[in-house]
């Protein structure tokens, strides 16, 4: 299985890395929506989770939620957003749109790794 | 009066910015930045500085700014992603500063949600360089605060006008 980080920060993403290496779980990197579509192009059949910014340049995350929950074979892939959008609205959006999880940055690696495995069912 | 309420409504944004930095840093990095009082504290370490800003539109227009030399910004970014000092490069610089800039602010726009000071966040973006200063027009109220990482400096700059 693999997790799908879609952050247009790389700093972001290598701690994303770091989370799914401990889980032993594979990554897939994306900076922004429309670059998470190419790779869910290819890989959907593998992606178990997608962890989801918020803003981002081009295709921002919620875009990116709205478009992959409209799709037939991607929708039913989880997804997390991982954000510093923290006001009551956005989360509603977010889990309207169809977000099952919603963290907010600033965040430690213990508390992502427990979050990952909330989606997934796995954890408490 | 007037002069008062100034300075009390900066204390209350200081104290929001700086919780955010605290907040940021500790749980991001595990590191524990110590505030310096009084002003011009930059680091004086000399090599590249490097500056994570964004533009903070609310009620009033500010500039939030975090400036530190490039061995403390390798410093952060290491602790953040557990990547060796060493091995961080400098588009991992740019970016970690810029996501810190990014995460300091979203903290404290949380802080300031129900307040007259809430904003909204912009896309944060970087200045580097051996030798720059930020200048900003008169009638621009600057908030300066410095903290301690290790051996290194950093100041978080609010501009407000």
């Amino acid at each position: 299985m693999k997790i799908l980080s879609v952050d247009d920060s790389a700093v972001i993403r290598k701690i994303v890395r770091g989370a799914a290496e401990v889980l032993e779980f594979g990554l897939l990197e994306a900076g922004d929506g429309q670059e998470a579509l190419d790779v869910l192009e290819k890989e959907w059949k593998n992606v178990g989770l997608v962890l989801l910014d918020w803003n981002m340049p081009g295709m921002d995350g919620l875009e990116f939620l709205k478009a992959i929950k409209a799709h037939r074979d991607y929708a039913g892939i989880p997804v997390m957003m991982v954000t510093t959008e923290s006001e009551k609205e956005n989360i509603i959006k977010a889990i309207k749109a169809g977000a099952i999880h919603y963290m907010t940055k600033p965040f430690t690696i213990e508390e992502l790794i427990k979050r990952i495995l909330q989606c997934l069912g796995r954890g408490e | 009066m007037e002069e008062r309420a100034f300075l009390d409504r900066n204390e209350f944004i200081g104290r929001a910015f700086s919780t955010a930095v605290y907040d940021v840093l500790s749980t991001m990095a595990g590191l524990e930045p110590v505030e310096i009082q009084g002003e011009n504290n930059f680091s004086d370490r000399g090599g590249k500085y490097i500056t994570g800003a964004m533009t903070l539109a609310g009620k009033r227009s500010s500039m939030a700014s975090i400036r530190m030399d490039s061995d403390t910004a390798a410093l952060i970014v290491s602790y953040m992603t557990g990547i060796i000092v060493s091995e961080a490069n400098e588009e991992d610089l740019y970016d970690g500063t810029a996501e810190l800039v990014n995460m300091v602010c979203g903290r404290a726009k949380a802080a300031l949600a129900d307040s007259d000071e809430y904003f909204q966040l912009t896309s944060p973006f970087i200045v580097t360089g051996d030798n720059y200063v930020i200048l900003y027009k008169n009638r621009i109220q600057k908030l300066e605060k410095s903290f301690r990482i290790g051996e290194g400096i950093l100041t978080l700059e609010l501009a407000c006008m």
